[in-house]
């Protein structure tokens, strides 16, 4: 069991900076997710803890001691490549075997063996021993690259978006197998990807990541329900997070959001008041999840008109979007929504799962 | 069939007869000297010199046992059987100086295609200089220093001096093949616990092999019909085939009938590893090692 962490790490290619001074602290055992959008610097903080890639500033520790001036061979971590780099001169098994015929493991080829079928067991892929990658579909070669990884027992994992590549839904499938397999290894994993919904569904803690820092470090309900900032917020959940600039003002005894037009005005809740009253002055950004809000056909009180209305059926789910005003809001509905075209409709929103955010993005906490 | 569908199919009969027209001219062109030198061989002398060219004669294989045995046919007047002393030179020169160039030359190339280092690009561009020059511009100085060096009229000497034709080439077309490797592939063998070199060993070398033969086959295409490195460098004992051939124009006569014999002989190791190419030519050995 080992734990990795790195201190203010940065990578600097020229002049671009591609890793920020990340700080990140990963407990044994854990299976932490490094989300975020292409080009954000996933990949060069894996090959940085893999040893591939130098570092250009900072360090990094498996189990507290420094690895970052160390050969990749002696870091004893195993990486799943996106393209999965498997050799293709050689069989599934030889394929497999290799980590363990390198002479610094000094494993007899009987224990190999053993390992080997036992992964390849474990891992429904024994019947492809003999074959070459080229003759092995997608899923295939993602297994054996999963296998030649867990031979090796290595003290942690490195995944670079070991999904990415396969269809819909072998990639549940490959999902569900991970979360299975997570369970029983007992071994730190880092997972890089940029899909939310298997950060989401594998992560014990998520780190996510824009341009090269990291914005937040969460478990997925923390990521998910108390978004840092803007960012976080849009990156998780389809369709996205709707965010409507407007205002706070003051109605009585509260305070109210009223978008920039005033066509869509709602409650703030009275937790968010100490923390919103002294914005009045700026333009606040609502977050509101597709979730939590919905078309009404009898209003409550101060529910605002829909101008147009649309649907997009998905068997199970229904995606709507409203215009409220120059407002337009994504929702989740239900598979029987309002019919299309009905003139007297209304947006609900459930005020209380708003988010605030301030002019520079970052999300207004309840102080 | 409708009316378009005709024309079209008229248009495309065209062209494609075109094309084919095309590389049917260019054939003639290019193999009816290799064509008239074979039947050449296969003539006596006085067909050989008979004012209107001959296309029907009686064959003979005289010209190849004089040149193969030193057997004096009827009509050939002398013989020249040091040819196969000069084939024999050419293939331990050619041979030698291909791998030397594959045994210097492939690991330089997978270290200008992989590692960093100061002065990269000047270096491989002063390897490919090699082949700037026209090699009659170097080689008097070549010359000058080999009789110093006591490598003038030697094997080594030859087969050094075929480096600035053999090694160049495996460099440039080595690293193309090394870049184009997924570098992922050798990071996952770093990960694996292997070292640098073991990983040009067992995974680089193996991967590149459909490149490294036909590249070893050009470069030694290139190094069997080399002339002036010979002619210079060289004296009988040395020569290779390509110089010893213009011993059949001596003073009394030109041979012409043993020339063309042994043109014949000399162009049968390219033509049957130009065969050889083709089937190494297919690159799919890296595919399949991504994603697919």
């Amino acid at each position: 069991m080992a734990g990795v962490s790195l201190v203010r790490v940065s990578k600097r290619y020229g002049n671009l900076v591609a890793v920020d001074r990340v700080s990140l602290e990963i407990a044994p055992a854990e299976f932490f997710v490094i989300l975020g959008p292409a080009g954000a610097g996933k990949t060069s903080i894996l090959k940085m803890i893999a040893g591939i890639e130098e570092i250009s500033e900072g360090e990094i520790r498996i189990d507290g001691g420094r690895v970052d001036v160390r050969a990749s061979g002696d870091i004893d971590a195993a990486m799943i490549f996106e393209n999965y780099a498997l050799y293709p001169h050689w069989t599934v098994f030889e394929n497999m075997a290799f980590p363990l015929k390198a002479k610094r493991r000094k494993v007899t080829s009987a224990e190999i063996n053993n390992r080997v079928a036992e992964v390849a067991r474990h891992l429904e892929i024994g019947s492809l021993l003999e074959r070459y990658p080229a003759e092995l579909s997608g899923g295939q070669k993602q297994r054996v690259a999963l296998g030649r990884a867990l031979v090796r027992k290595p003290r942690i994992f490195l995944m670079d978006e070991p999904l990415s590549h396969l269809d819909a839904k072998l990639r549940h499938q490959m999902r569900r197998e991970l979360k299975k397999l997570k369970e029983s290894l007992g071994t730190s994993v880092i997972f890089v990807t940029h899909d939310y919904m298997e950060a989401l569904s594998l992560a014990d803690r998520i780190a996510v990541l824009n341009k090269g820092r990291v914005c937040q470090v969460g478990t997925p309900d923390d990521v998910y329900f108390s978004p840092e900032n803007t960012f976080v917020a849009s990156l998780f959940g389809y369709p996205r997070i709707n965010l409507v600039e407007g205002r706070i003002l003051s109605q009585g005894e509260r305070l109210v959001f009223c978008s920039e037009d005033g066509a869509l005005v709602f409650p703030v809740p009275l937790r968010l008041k100490p923390g919103l009253e002294n914005r009045k002055t700026d333009r606040v950004t609502a977050g509101i999840r597709p979730t939590s809000v919905r078309v009404v056909t009898n209003p409550p009180p101060g529910a605002a008109r829909v101008e147009k209305f649309l649907t997009e059926p998905s068997g199970n789910k229904c995606l709507q979007h409203a215009w409220v005003g120059r407002t337009s809001l994504a929702m989740a509905g239900d598979t029987v929504g309002p019919p299309e075209g009905q003139d007297r409709l209304f947006v609900e929103v459930a005020a209380e799962k708003v988010f605030y955010f301030d002019p520079s993005g970052n999300r207004i906490k309840e102080s | 069939m409708t009316m378009r569908a005709e024309r079209q199919d008229l248009k495309s009969g065209i062209k494609r007869a075109a094309i084919y027209g095309g590389i049917v001219l260019f054939l003639v062109f290019a193999l009816f000297p290799i064509f008239w030198i074979f039947l050449t061989s296969l003539k006596t002398d006085k067909d050989i010199i008979s004012s209107v060219p001959k296309f029907i004669f009686s064959p003979t294989l005289g010209n190849y046992k004089a040149i193969l045995f030193g057997v004096k046919a009827a009509g050939t007047e002398t013989s020249r059987p040091d040819f196969i002393l000069y084939f024999k030179n050419s293939l331990m020169i050619t041979s030698g100086a291909v791998l030397v160039s594959l045994v210097a030359g492939v690991p330089a190339a997978y270290a200008l295609a992989r590692f960093k280092f100061k002065l990269k690009e000047n270096i491989a561009f002063t390897f490919l200089s090699f082949r700037f020059a026209p090699e009659i511009a170097v080689i008097i100085p070549i010359f000058v220093i080999y009789r110093s060096l006591g490598l003038y009229n030697t094997f080594i000497g030859m087969v050094l001096v075929y480096q600035l034709v053999t090694l160049p080439l495996i460099i440039w077309i080595m690293r193309g093949y090394f870049e184009d490797l997924p570098e992922s592939i050798e990071q996952a063998a770093k990960l694996d616990g292997y070292s640098r070199f073991a990983i040009f060993r067992k995974i680089a070398l193996p991967l590149v092999k459909p490149g490294l033969a036909s590249t070893a086959i050009l470069s030694f295409i290139f190094a069997w019909n080399n002339f002036i490195f010979g002619l210079v460098l060289g004296a009988k004992e040395t020569f290779p085939v390509t110089v010893g051939t213009l011993g059949f124009i001596s003073y009394e006569a030109v041979l012409w009938g043993q020339m063309a014999a042994a043109s014949i002989v000399t162009i049968l190791p390219e033509v049957s590893i130009a065969f050889l190419i083709q089937k190494y030519l297919v690159r799919g050995l890296s595919m399949g090692a991504v994603r697919g």
